[in-house]
């Protein structure tokens, strides 16, 4: 297992170890593959340590090509996961489609106050 | 009444942060008729890390201005005397609470209301509204509930957070754990420490639940705010999906749809002007 740090967590990613906060506070168990939403909930708790399964190597082909090992997402992409997680069962009205479409476009504007994330 | 039970909840808590005097003095003066900047200006600068708090907060909250306002003196001058008032409950209430015991990143929250500040004064600058420092105190202090919860509530906090985990929405294990709202915490909490009740009224609406069908702009204005923050993840709230804000109040805000991109742009250079203001996070 490697220890991630949260804001390199993938969608996928299964846990190798419960995620605690540093009040000992369970918040994700072992064995869970993350979705989007897991890793966003875990904003603004103080965790410390994220543990995770090692990612099985793609299987070789017995083909002579090289083949393309499995794509892994870019952080971009994650990024725009967890947002959409965030708007999970919110999008009722023409105003909340069109916050979560600007905020999309603005994914990458640059935040000076992220620090660790 | 849940509103009561919040009281109870509040007035329960042991060691709250007290007003400081130049609090206290500064809403004295502040509602009398024949005080002047100078008068303010002398108390305020009795109390000198309230005062560099404040100072910080009038270049974040004031983007409209130039240059930086090097002198509070100069600022209470310029400012109205209730702005004024708000920016010391706002300087009080963030030196009390920037640091906290219990799980939850202090900073991320402090940035996120922050955020709901830089994009309550976006807002109401778009109304062309007087009094923008307003907007910037309201938005800052919007969350203070969740603040109450975090810092005296731990046995609480533990049973909500396990009540989500199961699936449950934050503000109906809050209800069902507490026995009110995390907004009606927070307006119990303003109104111990008597804020003006437009301060309290705003740190005491919407949350999850609905708007009732009368409610202020500034509530509106902050409502919307909230939900502009959230959506450009400045910071991080206590709940981390972004919390649906209804036509009616988007429209008491004065927003459109396709207003959003440009009032994100507007909060994002907003948060810029607040770099000095965050710093005080990390010192």
């Amino acid at each position: 297992m490697t220890k991630v740090n949260i804001r390199d967590l993938r969608t996928g990613m299964v846990l190798a170890r419960d995620v605690e906060d540093d009040s000992g506070y369970k918040l994700l168990g072992k064995g869970t593959a993350l979705t989007a939403a897991q890793i966003a909930s875990l904003d603004g708790w103080k965790v410390i340590d994220v543990w995770v399964d090692e990612e099985k190597p793609a299987k070789e082909s017995g083909k002579g090509a090289a083949r393309e090992t499995r794509r892994e997402p870019s952080a971009l992409e994650e990024a725009r996961k967890r947002l959409r997680a965030r708007f999970e069962g919110r999008l009722t009205n023409q105003w909340m489609k069109s916050l979560l479409a600007e905020a999309e476009a603005r994914l990458s504007a640059p935040r000076f106050w992220r620090g660790g994330r | 009444m849940t509103i009561e039970r919040a009281r109870e909840l509040v007035g329960g808590i042991e060691d709250l942060p007290t007003l400081p005097e130049v609090v206290i003095e500064i809403t004295r003066m502040v509602e009398n008729p024949d005080t002047t900047a100078e008068d303010i200006y002398r108390i305020v600068s009795t109390d000198v890390s309230l005062s560099a708090t404040m100072l910080k907060l009038v270049n974040s909250a004031f983007y409209g201005m130039s240059k930086s306002v090097t002198s509070l003196e100069k600022a209470i001058r310029i400012l109205g005397f209730s702005t004024v008032r708000n920016i010391a409950l706002a300087a009080f209430v963030f030196d009390a609470f920037l640091t906290g015991k219990g799980q939850f990143d202090y900073k991320a929250f402090w940035v996120h209301s922050i955020g709901t500040g830089a994009a309550a004064e976006v807002l109401a600058r778009r109304q062309r509204l007087k009094e923008t420092g307003d907007f910037f105190c309201y938005g800052l202090l919007h969350d203070l509930g969740v603040v109450v919860l975090m810092q005296y509530l731990p046995e609480e906090l533990v049973k909500v957070r396990g009540l989500i985990a199961k699936g449950e929405r934050f503000c109906e294990a809050h209800e069902q754990v507490l026995g009110c709202t995390h907004k009606e915490l927070g307006a119990a909490l303003a109104d111990q420490w008597d804020f003006p009740p437009m301060l309290v009224s705003v740190i005491g609406s919407q949350g999850c639940a609905e708007l009732p069908r009368e409610f202020s702009r500034e509530i509106a204005i902050t409502t919307c705010a909230e939900a502009v923050a959230s959506a450009l993840e400045i910071g991080s709230s206590i709940d981390y999906r972004v919390v649906v804000v209804t036509p009616a109040v988007w429209e008491a805000a004065g927003v459109r749809p396709e207003d959003l991109g440009a009032i994100m742009d507007e909060t994002l250079a907003e948060m810029e002007h607040s770099g000095s203001f965050i710093e005080l996070l990390y010192r």
